[in-house]
């Protein structure tokens, strides 16, 4: 294989084949608790793909310095600075997306998504490698994030772009009824199984 | 051993490093947060207080608490900023008031209530009926001020936290004494009071002996008997043991709570030679419908929102029919007791059916616009309505 197509296919893996929400059910928790909104769920979709690139990046550079029996507790400080240079950077910028997103920014450090590209795959793989392969996991659960949130968004507010009022589109004229369920909580359950068995069943079909 | 220095010395550096990097970001990032913050609150004190020039903060165990002044250094009023447990975690909100104790506005910085019913806190027609209420005000749930049905515990919670905040703002920045009763001056004895409670009026017995209360019982009550354990006995229970009616109020029937302390209230008050304003003790109506002249009658009586309008119909002593031709209440919830209760009157041809539904307020009301339709169609020495 030509090692151009090494990087492609490290960047693509993440999106389809290897989703981190649709095939390995990862990061389960931010995805149910931030997807109200479409653009929530795309600025989680972003933090996260910034912390993983961060993290494959750095443990793939020191991947011969970090000594294995000590490895785990590195992943994580080196996780968690970068989640909080996250955090601050978001409350700075993006004050509205840090309010909304709220406890779920630091609880990026737990998400298993990062751990484990980190564990099987920066910390044995070249450097430019691991970021492709760092930045096509971000992409495929901010994928996941924005096709949840596009979903609870329509059915459980009827809008688009939401909840800023600059920004929001209306999509069904007032006299609307919200599906209020899939606003909240339950709502996220019910959406994510419904898009997990159509996801299977088109990938059973076209065989990807 | 060696290894586990290694170790150790390798964890001490990369803890070392993130350490610095996050100082440099927080270097970074931190004064733009400060000034945004600062900004945001300076709009929100702009929109109740224009033209302000200077504020003080004074940081209390009730809240943040800003004196706000004009460019002449005259107090322009006081903004609160208060956060009370709701139906799900804290509302943190402004309540804005001008220099003589009224609420100009309030702003609702942040709440995690659910989308949909507890987040009506958000909404101008829950917030407007607070403008221009003071500390001399009940900010009474019932009284007042309304709650949103759906979410009563969200909308309590506000209510029960913007009386409190009113009082204290009052008494301690503004100088205002808020009357409280003391209980060393109310004389030995047994004092009957009543207020209204979540559904109906509320009765109790007070007792005084030495200058203190030692026992609280509730006579009459109309309350959902299922809730109102909630409240009876912990109420009577904490004001016996604190020798105060400023206690927490919040049960899982915090209406019917309000009610036992606003009746203990008015128990002491009337023993202390004052006037209160008790709910009229209702006199047990009782109409023969064999007296009711054929006819038409409309009537109507107070329901969970606003007026409730009947049409009954009367035939040969009988209710032929009831109609409900106006009310305010919430629809889903109206339907509980619409039919329902003119059904169950018409099928037992009195009075005292059992109102105990999904609507128990709307069922009342409907119950006493039928019996103020009949009695005015008896006082009316039976003219009534034609048609």
């Amino acid at each position: 294989m030509e090692p151009k197509n090494i990087y492609l296919q490290d960047l693509t893996r993440g999106l389809v084949k290897e989703n981190p929400v649709f095939v390995a059910l990862l990061g389960m928790c931010p995805l149910l608790g931030v997807t109200g909104f479409l653009f929530y769920g795309f600025g989680m979709g972003v933090a996260t793909t910034a912390v993983a690139f961060g993290g494959t990046l750095m443990v793939s550079l020191f991947r011969n310095l970090i000594p294995s029996q000590v490895r785990i507790p590195i992943f994580i400080v080196i996780i968690a600075t970068l989640v909080t240079v996250v955090e601050m950077s978001l409350e700075a910028f993006q004050p509205e997306l840090h309010e909304a997103l709220g406890v779920f920014v630091p609880l990026i450090v737990c998400n298993c998504l990062i751990l484990g590209r980190l564990e099987a795959f920066s910390s044995k793989k070249p450097v430019l490698r691991s970021a492709a392969d760092g930045i096509g996991a971000g992409l495929g659960f901010t994928l996941a994030l924005v096709i949840l949130a596009f979903v609870r968004e329509v059915l459980g507010h009827g809008s688009l772009l939401g909840p800023n009022p600059d920004t929001v589109i209306q999509l069904f004229g007032p006299n609307f009824e919200p599906m209020t369920i899939f606003a909240q909580p339950a709502g996220a359950f019910i959406a994510l199984g419904l898009l997990l068995a159509l996801f299977n069943m088109f990938t059973k079909r076209f065989n990807i | 051993m060696r290894e586990i220095l290694r170790l150790s010395l390798i964890l001490a550096l990369v803890g070392i490093i993130s350490a610095a990097l996050l100082t440099a970001a927080y270097n970074v990032t931190e004064p733009i947060i400060i000034e945004r913050r600062a900004a945001d609150y300076r709009q929100a004190l702009e929109n109740f207080f224009p033209g302000f020039a200077s504020f003080e903060t004074e940081q209390v165990e009730e809240g943040q608490f800003d004196l706000i002044y004009d460019d002449t250094d005259d107090l322009m009023g006081i903004m609160a900023t208060v956060a009370v447990l709701g139906y799900d975690g804290d509302i943190t909100y402004n309540l804005a008031f001008d220099d003589s104790g009224e609420i100009i506005g309030i702003n609702i910085v942040s709440h995690t209530e659910t989308p949909g019913i507890g987040d009506v806190i958000e909404r101008g027609s829950f917030q407007e009926q607070f403008e221009g209420k003071s500390h001399e005000d009940p900010i009474t749930a019932g009284e007042d001020v309304e709650i949103v049905t759906g979410a009563t515990v969200s909308t309590v919670a506000m209510i029960n936290s913007i009386r409190q905040t009113a009082d204290f703002v009052a008494q301690s920045f503004l100088g205002i004494e808020v009357e409280e009763i003391d209980f060393a001056e109310v004389p030995d004895g047994t004092y009957q009071g009543s207020a209204q409670g979540f559904i109906g009026p509320i009765v109790v017995e007070v007792e005084v002996s030495g200058g203190e209360v030692i026992d609280i019982e509730v006579i009459e009550h109309e309350e959902t008997a299922t809730y109102f354990v909630e409240s009876y006995p912990l109420i009577p229970e904490r004001i016996i043991e604190e020798q105060n009616l400023d206690i927490d109020t919040q049960t899982g029937a915090t209406g019917s709570a309000e009610g036992i302390v606003n009746a203990v209230e008015n128990a002491l008050l009337k023993a202390l030679g004052e006037d209160v304003d008790e709910p009229v003790e209702e006199e047990p109506v009782d109409i023969d419908l064999s007296e009711v002249p054929d006819g038409t009658y409309e009537g109507s009586a107070e329901g969970f929102m606003g007026p409730i309008v009947v049409e009954v119909e009367v035939a040969d002593g009988e209710i032929v029919s009831i109609e409900v031709l106006e009310h305010e209440d919430t629809p889903e919830y109206f339907r509980e007791s619409n039919p329902l209760i003119p059904d169950r009157i018409i099928d037992e041809q009195d009075f005292d059916v059992d109102t105990e539904t999904g609507a128990t307020v709307s069922a009342e009301g409907i119950l006493k616009a039928v019996l103020n339709a009949l009695s005015g169609a008896l006082d009316n020495g039976g003219g009534g309505d034609e048609n």
